[in-house]
């Protein structure tokens, strides 16, 4: 940053604008190189004119003083030192904004960014802090806190993102536990947090209410004694009850509050960090409503996970401290770039993996990722995780449920199976998005969209029904995913951990054992679990409640991964003196195989084959194991499970959202191999197809110097394009430059109201110059909102070299030119369009807007 | 939004009056910050198929092992078979969470419920209510003006200033409502997006 800033102000005192060479020329050249510009058709004065421009410039700075930004630029021209071409060039576009109407630079909802425009418009704006600087010691101070305000800016985000998840976490483990009993005594505790000093120990422990004094199970408040039939039949009926309050509470909290509160969040950041705008997605409604809905949802039982969503919260929380700091506030660009950070703070509190959370936002979500994101999304990410960890959510000093804190060995042999279970997890990933996608889609167009409430009702409804009599479905899935990658230790009562130890060994937790009768029927539920949460999450997710994949997605792995895990440790304990097993058990008896940890890897590869993650995932997985240990057979799941799922179909579950919903996602990972060129693509599409496509109308174009304000306003109603380019004249068709619909509308609509003698046959100028007229209207100077520099291709260029430049420079819109002159133009909706086309899909039907 | 600070203000105050309500009616002693809890095998209980578990509250870690809290309570069991470990917890935060959530999902339920059935009531009259809201308007826009250059010549004088002030009032709830309108109509076009032309998140 320093470093940045330090040679920026080396450049400013080289280029000092206070000591300009400005060339001078006389008024009588200036009617001449009018008269030139009008005129030139043919190439020749088009060297011509180019030279004559340029003059302009000149002139320009001349006659309308030394505005600061243009004297600067004029120095440049001079020097002929135009070292970064078109950057420099485009600079003149948003030079300050104090002085054009507010709003200039803005975005229309569902609109594309410009990348290269803002950060340009970014650059400026700082070029001229670090010159102001130089005025005094209140400038300095001004500059100071523009230097530091990207900092200061995430390590909001993070406090609040870190807040956010606390309160979150607290409210749902609270909420869920609502539905089975209540703590008298105070009402705010959890089960766990109620009989924290009670005699009974394990909040995971299967006999229920024998134990803990304080809680009171809804059976045992209705006066049943505990573990009848009646008490059975009661705690069943409010268990229902109690998810279908909350489930529909939280349906119609979104439909009433917040409608984007709905769904996971993550395809819909993914599309706003490419470049997207969505007015409302992350504003404070949708920050608390999806808050509160999670907590809701996660407390009604259903298959879903409050993780993804935290993602979305941390965005929500990005977008809010952005707008403290204009320069983040007011730049869509700069803006993304504490959106980026704040998507790393969210996976960050998710898993209490700052690494992996960079990771994540830097493999996943992000589009434009430079560096010095990198620096700020890992602080962020770091000061979130701080927060979460010393509001201490769990009471068990992690910063998730389900950490782990065994360190035993593993064994080559068995990369076998965690390569068997990441194949697995690529399988169901797979089939999972193909039956999610499938049954969205069917929502979406049949008649099932129109009742989203009793969508909601209905699948909370079934989920409560079946899964209390299933003591693995019944519990949260967090406590699930805890239960299942733990260790069996002295402290465990349960199903799962009931073995047949030797009580004639030093260490018996350490090595594997018979199992008993218990492990068989936990197995038998286990599977039924799994089954059921395979099924029941393809409907849940996508209902309109907030609702997250991870958890769901892990639980479903991990189950698999206990399942196999329990069948190698059994066939190892059973097989000892086998040769195969020799590195496996020190002798009869002392075998070490971790159930615990097949079910990480079967979580690991499961996320994997769903999202389709592999560095971010193990990286988030080993932050969650907390060592090393355990990174090869999470790298061996993890690629298995993604090079599965890709062998089937290459699109995670995110991706298929996005083209499902048909949001103007310019993927990364995809390659474009056709041979189309440019001119296939291009708007108006008759030069190249004749007169098939006569209809299309022609391009709509401003000329520079010779269109009244009535003309433009007249052809700002007829067409609904989003910008426009300039031209020097009808007939020659040379470009100028390119201007913004929005803009262009908001600069007439400010001088009518504004400047005097603007009607509507006054000539809009695009010009430096401004022929003086006495008897006309006034002229409407718009140069100042005028893109310079649009980025041109010729129509012979390759598209994939189009797609490319879309994908790396964040283009909205290149204009095409043949000869020099003008041709059409293509968007990036244009380039979806004609991707979507060579995969023979329906382009209409699947686009945005 | 008029709405945010009523939440807040309203969210302040039930939390106010709930920490009065539970701090006189829960013992404290059974809700400690901090525990030390020790585990020992079912295997080596007498009594059969039973977790021992032996507690203690400390405040102090390194007295969290085996020897300390086990072996004075049943010196039979071995301590090879027992995990001890310190947790803690704050269980104001907890408490302070919980209700500030309850507050704010019931806030938000009473205002639902008011947008649900009050709301259409009162915007379904604009007949009745047409008229005696533009004379108000007018009635009050007048003297305003009024007492504004009565203000400036005269300097203040107690009644102009309190109807200025009622004007302010009147104009910030015009504000207030202009501002609700316009949120309204945001959610309208995000509720058209997502549950009638399932553009969306589908």
């Amino acid at each position: 940053m320093m470093e940045h800033t330090e040679t920026d102000a080396l450049l400013v005192e080289f280029m000092d604008p206070r000591q300009p060479t400005y060339s001078r020329s006389t008024g009588s050249i200036r009617n001449n190189d009018r008269s030139a510009v009008a005129n030139s058709t043919d190439d020749d004065s088009l060297l011509d004119m180019t030279v004559d421009t340029k003059d302009f410039h000149h002139r320009h700075y001349d006659l309308d003083g030394h505005g600061r930004h243009f004297g600067l630029e004029g120095h440049r021209y001079d020097n002929g030192s135009e070292d970064s071409g078109s950057l420099q060039g485009s600079s003149n576009i948003m030079d300050t904004l104090d002085d054009l109407p507010p709003g200039i630079g803005q975005y229309d909802d569902f609109h594309t960014i410009d990348w290269l425009r803002d950060i340009a418009r970014d650059r400026m704006r700082h070029r001229h802090i670090v010159k102001k600087r130089q005025e005094g010691c209140w400038e300095q101070v001004k500059g100071a806190h523009d230097a530091w305000s990207g900092w200061v800016c995430v390590l909001l985000v993070g406090v609040a993102a870190g807040t956010c998840a606390g309160i979150i976490d607290i409210g749902s483990s609270w909420m869920s536990d609502l539905k089975e009993g209540v703590c008298l005594e105070a009402f705010w505790f959890n089960r766990e947090q109620c009989c924290w000093s009670g005699p009974s120990l394990n909040s995971t422990s299967m006999n229920e209410d024998s134990d803990c004094d304080q809680w009171y199970s809804w059976g045992r408040m209705m006066g049943s004694g505990a573990g009848g039939a009646g008490s059975y039949i009661i705690g069943y009926l409010f268990y229902i009850l109690w998810a279908l309050l909350f489930g529909v509470l939280a349906a119609l909290l979104v439909r009433m509050f917040a409608p984007y509160a709905c769904g996971s969040g993550i395809p819909e950041i993914k599309t706003i960090l490419s470049g997207f705008i969505i007015r409302g997605y992350l504003g404070k409604w949708t920050l608390l409503i999806k808050s509160l809905g999670m907590m809701l949802s996660v407390a009604a039982g259903l298959s879903l996970g409050k993780e993804g969503p935290f993602v979305h919260v941390a965005c929500c929380c990005g977008n809010i401290f952005s707008y403290l700091f204009p320069k983040y506030g007011r730049n869509e660009a700069k803006k993304r770039e504490v959106l980026s950070a704040a998507a790393a703070a969210g996976v960050s509190v998710a898993f209490g993996a700052p690494i992996g959370g960079v990771l994540f936002s830097l493999e996943e979500v992000s589009y434009y990722f430079p560096l010095k994101t990198l620096w700020r999304s890992f602080f962020c990410a770091l000061i979130a995780a701080f927060i979460l960890r010393s509001i201490n959510p769990f009471g068990n000093d992690h910063l998730v449920m389900f950490s782990i804190d065994y360190n035993e060995p593993w064994t080559l042999q068995e990369l076998i199976p965690f390569i068997l279970i990441g194949a697995l997890g690529g399988l169901f990933g797979k089939f999972f998005i193909k039956f999610n996608i499938m049954w969205c889609r069917y929502r979406k167009m049949s008649r099932l969209g129109n009742y989203p409430i009793f969508e909601v009702l209905g699948i909370v409804f079934i989920t409560a029904l079946l899964s209390y009599p299933n003591p693995y479905t019944r519990m949260n899935s967090s406590e699930l995913i805890r239960l299942l990658v733990s260790r069996c230790g002295p402290e465990d009562d349960t199903e799962i951990c009931d073995y047949k130890r030797s009580s004639n060994i030093t260490d018996p937790f350490k090595w594997s054992a018979l199992a008993g009768a218990g492990v068989g029927s936990a197995v038998w539920k286990l599977a039924l679990a799994l089954i059921f949460k395979m099924i029941i999450t393809i409907f849940t997710f996508g209902i309109k409640i907030p609702a997250g994949l991870f958890i769901p997605s892990m639980a479903v792995g991990s189950i698999i991964g206990r399942i196999v895990g329990i069948g190698v440790e059994q066939l190892v304990v059973n097989n000892a003196n086998s040769v195969f097993f020799s590195n496996i058990c020190e002798s009869q008896g002392k075998c070490i195989i971790t159930p615990g940890l097949y079910a990480m890897v079967g979580a690991a590869a499961a996320l994997g084959g769903v999202t389709r993650m592999t560095v971010s995932l193990v990286v988030i997985m080993f932050e969650l194991t907390g060592g090393l240990e355990y990174i090869v057979p999470m790298m061996a799941a993890a690629m298995t499970s993604k090079w599965v799922g890709d062998a089937l179909g290459r699109e995670s579950i995110y991706d298929a959202h996005i083209a499902l919903n048909g949001y103007p996602y310019l993927d990364h990972k995809e390659e474009f191999t056709h041979t189309t060129i440019a001119a296939d693509v291009m708007r108006p599409r008759y030069w190249r197809y004749g007169t098939g496509v006569r209809n299309d109308p022609p391009l709509a174009v401003i000329t520079q110097d010779s269109m009244t304000v009535e003309e433009t306003e007249s052809l700002l109603r007829n067409t609904e394009h989003n910008g426009f380019p300039v031209v020097v004249s009808r007939e020659s068709q040379y470009l100028v430059g390119f201007v913004l619909r929005r803009d262009l509308n908001l600069a007439i609509a400010n001088a009518r109201k504004t400047s005097e003698g603007v009607v509507s046959n006054s000539i809009i100028y695009f010009t430096g110059h401004v022929p003086v007229d006495p008897n006309g209207p006034a002229p409407l100077k718009l140069r100042k909102i005028l893109d310079m520099a649009p980025v041109t291709i010729t129509d012979q260029t390759p598209m994939e070299t189009v797609v490319e430049m879309f994908r790396k420079l964040g283009l909205r819109q290149t204009l095409v030119t043949h000869n020099g002159r003008l041709l059409g133009i293509i968007t990036k909706k244009d380039v979806l369009r004609h991707i979507a086309q060579l995969r023979n899909q329906d382009p209409e039907s699947i686009l945005f807007n | 939004m008029s709405s945010y600070s009523f939440f807040f203000i309203s969210t302040l105050a039930v939390i106010i009056f709930l920490n009065f309500w539970s701090s006189t009616g829960v013992e404290a002693s059974s809700f400690e910050d901090t525990r030390c809890k020790c585990v020992c095998d079912k295997t080596w209980d007498s009594e059969g198929k039973k977790t021992r578990a032996v507690f203690t509250n400390t405040t102090r870690s390194e007295l969290c092992d085996c020897v300390h809290v086990v072996t004075p309570v049943a010196p039979k069991l071995p301590c090879s078979r027992c995990l001890c470990r310190t947790e803690t917890r704050n269980t104001t935060t907890i408490k302070v969470v919980v209700i500030f959530i309850i507050c704010v999902i019931s806030l938000l339920f009473v205002y639902m419920l008011f947008l649900m059935c009050l709301d259409p009531i009162i915007q379904r009259r604009p007949t009745t209510y047409h008229q005696h809201t533009n004379e108000e308007v007018n009635m009050s826009r007048q003297p305003t003006e009024e007492d504004l250059s009565g203000v400036r010549s005269e300097g203040a004088s107690t009644p102009t200033v309190t109807q200025d002030m009622s004007a302010r009032q009147r104009s910030l709830l015009n504000i207030v409502q202009k501002e609700q309108k316009k949120w309204k109509g945001t959610v309208q076009e995000q509720r058209k997006n997502i549950y009638d032309r399932h553009s969306m998140l589908n």
